[in-house]
């Protein structure tokens, strides 16, 4: 059977960029004390937060880089400049909002699909949030969406200090020292005891600025019995420079509570994204995860649950799609520590045009974790010969009574199963773009309809043009 | 003669709700007894309640057999007392011989040692009688059994168990002709053995064809509707259990 | 010599999960040469002792003709720098430098079909700190069939250990049994570095029962077209005793095919690391790699680790991995309940089981009633 070729996606829909000379304040590239304390004074942090961001400055300096998965040598540190911010203030009504990002927003369709069926939208350009703005039904339940900032230093920061980087400490890996050192952006939600938020909740990241990076700290507390899906999704124009990506989210999903946390990434080709996620779950509650990686040059992604509470539960699901000049590294991490947690992760992974995808993962049952039952079911896609699919699941059991399973499979496109569909009239580029949409439809039937349309339209982006 | 198995008001449920609800029947020693009823009516928890599976809990009444309460002893108490459960789906295990399985389950139920001779002697004429090849005893427990090997050798596994009570659960399902008659010769041969009791559960009547029927009971969403003869049998077969299920809705 | 970093995975994950090698502190001197007897030879397989050059000469010239990689995929660091990589890895093969002694060699003809098993005992004393190293070489359409016992007296202690080279030409044949009875006073090492070529086949069957401490490593090269590889493995933890396994199979040649299974017991406060890596090489066409795994978990302080790892740059291959963790399943449990078997007895019954089910294709009956007693003995 003839191979087709298959193209590279178009990006035309993310890449155009805006004119950066205009109205744009640069800081040095490289990192110094004296950067950490100008961003510190800019962001007028509380007294607490600009020592944290030191501490954190000379955790980075002293921390090396993993010395397991994709290289990152490419990322020469003293070239990102760590901090880019417009000049513009943030704003709560998307009228006011300066032109040049708001079309930038306009052209990825966020005040529209708000419009549509969002209870609240957070827009962040490069390292500062340009608009947030919350339904005002969600706000009089009690729901809180803010920007970070506003929650460091306004009427919140109590509750932001107890919550702030406990979760993902800055001494996991170097690159959550660095985040805590120059985290700028994000945002913070509360959702009080009991409250079902009806409708998601979005955020959208767009790094803008050429060779920047963009550190924004994400922080959900969803408090007993409450419920609230939150969507993440993140774009970058693509330039001949590293970018750098190392945000963090941090999660708390408290008794019997409910998150389900989504995030498309598509960032250009030449990102390094190294994005730090983590919930942790108390007796009863559910945290689930849907997770699609398309951009990125280097990715390390691999969101973790505390399963502490007893009967806490987890669900995973992924998919990844590695083209040409990509090296993504994703998967999950499940830390079971209550008794009779359950956790199941389901990821999918393609590899396609020299394309390198790396599966992941590690699931640790506690001693404490009794009858913990966890499982795997990981599944990779080659769709030539000159890419490359890894599946790295570790897995540490330390109670007798836990029921771990596993199950990991590779393969290709059966000539069967296109010949099949071709015995009845489909073509064969038809042919297998639908068993490549099949492979990933228990991934896309997990994503809201809008971002379900957006990620098909990523595949058969990839998949068309032979 | 007293009453081998007594099953008074018994219900049981699952943690999404009840299954079985207020069941009462007698069963006396040599007697076979047709548990029939529509897909979904609760005929195989009822095997797995008496048998005594951890998956099921009962919720109310009791089980009697030869006249001691057993509602709550473990499963391997209830078959060292006599009692017996095809699978539907026996479970595999690689590495352990059906003979050694043989041999372990005889030693644990009757305490004793095994007097090998005679055991060798009596699953030879055994596999024999259900036209198995001899090569299974050495093969690994239902590893790489098809379908009505697997049914065979449960049947094995009854007659060389001997039990008093025996608990069939749609031992004749997915077998063509020949192995429904094999494994009907085998049960002939279990209730000549030792004047053997049966509650033979199905939804077809292909098994009961070479039995002699005592009592046959219709099973409904879990409610006992109706207890009668072997014409019982020939009406289903004939019309069916719309009627009853007509009724279990009243 | 400090910490020795053994049976080294080729992709590294994170370190936090103390996964990636098997670590012993102060491996301890080599006191004692063991010379492998062998009382008789089927016709066409010869014996002879190697000195250490001569050794070296012969495993350079027989060491697999791809080169070993440093890096796969832009991850790092990967791949032993052994000319003819072993499971256990380079700093194994400089601590066993330090072992005097030559190799022995064992080797058979051409078209030679041998029937009747070698067994080849190893009995260690108590304080022997022994390393054996050896070549098996079967060549072009020949077969053989070598089962190495290692025993020693129940209470004894000490260091036992062995290295295992093995080339096998175009359509050979080898069956190679390693049963280790050692007492818990003792460590067990084991290495082995194959290279098969065309057509050939290499079935390995290793029993890991006894010994405080096991280590064993695998390192297998599928570089012929057709080669097949199959290997089962099973172990028993009890106590404190530690079993650490590798396994690196590399898939390069067209059509091949390379089936581990694993299956083990942990009781107690047993510790058990397993990394088993499948790698398909590009060019690979046509190769199917399953892996699986079956641990029994019995004792409430038992560790289990697993780290079964795919590697794949080939895009026509078939590649899976299944494993299951954990006590025995309840449906199992009623099933051997409603027959009158206990949950002790069952347990017991599926340890034996399990074990009985990697002993069973050893051509030795004597062998296999000896590990049959062994297992019951342990249990007792």
């Amino acid at each position: 059977m003839a191979k087709q070729k298959i193209q590279d996606v178009d990006r035309s829909l993310y890449d155009f960029r805006d004119d950066e000379s205009r109205g744009f304040y640069r800081m040095e590239e490289g990192l110094t004390e004296e950067i950490v304390l100008q961003i510190s004074r800019e962001k007028k942090d509380p007294d607490w937060m600009r020592d944290f961001r030191l501490k954190c400055l000379d955790l980075y300096n002293r921390m090396e880089v993993p010395d397991w998965g994709p290289s990152i040598d490419g990322l020469d540190m003293d070239r990102i400049t760590n901090y880019v911010r417009s000049r513009s203030e943030m704003k709560g009504d998307w009228n006011e909002v300066p032109d040049e990002i708001k079309n930038t927003f306009e052209k990825l369709g966020i005040p529209q699909a708000e419009r549509e069926s969002l209870a609240g939208v957070g827009a962040q350009y490069d390292s500062e949030l340009v608009y947030h703005n919350l339904q005002k039904e969600v706000a009089d339940q009690g729901v809180i969406y803010i920007g970070f900032e506003e929650a460091v230093t306004g009427r919140y920061s109590d509750m932001v200090k107890e919550y702030f980087m406990k979760l993902v400490p800055p001494t996991d890996h170097k690159f959550a020292a660095l985040h805590g050192a120059v985290w700028s952006g994000g945002s913070f939600v509360y959702v009080p005891k009991g409250v079902h938020v009806a409708i998601p909740l979005q955020s959208y990241f767009r790094l803008n600025a050429r060779g920047a990076g963009q550190f924004e700290h994400t922080l959900i507390i969803v408090d007993e019995g409450a419920d609230v899906h939150f969507i993440e999704g993140c774009s970058a124009p693509k330039y001949n420079v590293a970018n750098l990506h190392a945000g963090c989210v941090e999660l708390y999903v408290k008794r019997n509570a409910r998150l389900r946390y989504s995030t498309i990434e598509n960032w250009s080709k030449n990102m390094y994204n190294l994005n730090t996620k983590r919930a942790l779950v108390e007796e009863g509650g559910t945290m689930e995860w849907v997770s699609g990686s398309f951009g990125s040059h280097v990715s390390y992604l691999y969101p973790t649950t505390i399963l502490k509470g007893d009967h806490s539960h987890c669900e995973f699901t992924g998919i990844t799609f590695a083209g040409k000049g990509q090296n993504l590294d994703t998967g999950a991490k499940m830390i079971h520590i209550g008794r009779d947690t359950s956790s199941y992760i389901n990821t999918k992974s393609i590899s396609k045009d020299g394309g390198i995808s790396t599966y992941r993962s590690s699931v640790e049952i506690r001693s404490t974790a009794r009858r913990a039952k966890a499982s795997v079911d990981c599944a990779s896609l080659m769709l030539d010969d000159i890419s490359r699919s890894d599946t790295i699941p570790a897995m540490d059991v330390r109670t007798p009574d836990a029921d771990v399973g596993h199950e990991a499979k590779i393969g290709r496109i059966s000539d069967e199963a296109v010949f099949y569909l071709m015995s009845r009239g489909i073509t064969e580029a038809d042919a297998r773009a639908m068993i490549v949409s099949g492979f990933a439809d228990p991934v896309s039937k997990e994503l809201p309809l809008e971002y379900a349309a957006e990620m098909n339209n990523l595949i058969k982006l990839e998949m068309e043009g032979m | 003669m007293s009453t081998l198995l007594e099953v008074q008001n018994l219900s049981a449920a699952i943690e999404e709700g009840e299954l079985l609800h207020h069941i009462s029947l007698k069963i006396n020693p040599g007697e076979t007894h047709v548990l029939m009823g529509p897909n979904g009516a609760g005929k195989s928890t009822f095997g797995y309640t008496l048998m005594g599976s951890p998956n099921y809990k009962v919720t109310g009444g009791r089980i009697l057999f030869e006249g001691e309460d057993i509602t709550h002893l473990p499963a391997d108490r209830r078959a060292s007392r006599g009692m017996f459960l095809s699978f539907q789906n026996p479970l595999e295990v690689p590495g352990l011989s059906l003979e050694e399985f043989l041999r372990n389950a005889i030693r644990q139920q009757t305490g004793k040692p095994l007097k090998i001779f005679q055991f060798k002697k009596q699953l030879e004429s055994t596999m024999q009688l259900l036209q198995m090849d001899e090569s299974y005893a050495d093969r690994d427990l239902n590893v790489g059994f098809s379908g009505g090997e697997k049914k065979k050798a449960e049947i094995l596994q009854l007659l060389m168990l001997n039990p008093k009570l025996a608990i069939l659960d749609e031992t004749d399902s997915g077998l063509d002709v020949d192995a429904v008659r094999t494994v009907s010769r085998g049960v002939e041969e279990y209730q000549k053995q030792r004047n053997g009791a049966l509650l033979v559960i199905t939804h077809s009547t292909r098994i009961l064809e070479s039995l002699k029927v005592d009592y046959t009971h219709i099973l409904v969403k879990g409610r006992l509707i109706v207890t009668g003869g072997p014409e019982l049998v020939e009406e289903i077969n004939e019309h069916g259990f719309e009627k009853y299920i007509e009724a279990g809705q009243q | 010599m400090g910490a020795m970093k053994i049976g080294q995975i080729p992709s590294l994950t994170w370190n936090k999960l103390d996964i990636n090698f098997a670590s012993v502190d102060n491996p301890e001197k080599i006191n004692t040469q063991m010379e492998t007897r062998i009382e008789s030879l089927p016709e066409g397989v010869t014996f002879q002792n190697l000195s250490v050059g001569e050794a070296d000469r012969w495993i350079q010239e027989h060491a697999p003709a791809q080169p070993a990689e440093n890096v796969i995929a832009g991850k790092r660091p990967i791949y032993h720098p052994q000319k003819f990589a072993t499971g256990l890895g380079a700093e194994f093969e400089d601590y066993l430098k330090l072992a005097k002694g030559g190799t022995t060699l064992i080797e058979t003809a051409e078209n030679v079909k041998t029937d009747a098993p070698v067994t080849i005992d190893f009995d260690y004393q108590s304080g022997n700190r022994v390393f054996t190293r050896q070549i098996i070489h079967v060549s072009r359409n020949s077969s053989l069939t070598l089962i190495l016992v290692f025993r020693s007296a129940k209470d004894a202690a000490g260091m036992a250990g062995i290295q295992t080279r093995v080339v096998l030409d175009e359509g050979a044949d080898l069956a190679l049994a390693g049963v280790q009875l050692l007492g818990n006073g003792f460590v067990h090492y084991d290495d082995l570095g194959a290279a098969l070529k065309a057509d050939a086949g290499m079935k390995l069957i290793q029993l890991e029962l006894g010994a405080g401490k096991t280590y064993t490593g695998v390192h297998g090269e599928l570089s012929g077209d057709r080669s097949v590889w199959d290997s089962r493995t099973g172990y028993l933890g009890q106590d404190a005793q530690v079993v650490d396994l590798s396994a690196n199979l590399v898939q390069r040649g067209r059509k091949t095919r390379c089936e581990m299974k694993f299956n083990g017991v942990l009781d107690g406060a047993a510790t058990k690391r397993l990394s088993d890596t499948i790698d398909f090489r590009r060019g690979s066409r046509g190769s199917y790699g399953h892996e699986s795994e079956d641990v029994l978990l019995l004792g409430d302080d038992a560790v289990n680790k697993s780290l079964p790892v795919i590697l794949c740059e080939e895009e026509d291959m078939e590649g899976s991995h299944g494993a299951s963790i954990g006590r025995l399943d309840d449906d199992m449990l009623f099933y051997m309940a409603s027959r009158g078997i206990d949950e002790k007895q069952a347990q017991q019954i599926m340890v034996r089981a399990r074990l009985s089910a990697v002993a069973k294709d050893l051509p030795d009956e004597n062998l296999k009633n000896e590990i049959h007693d062994f297992i019951e003995e342990a249990f007792r």
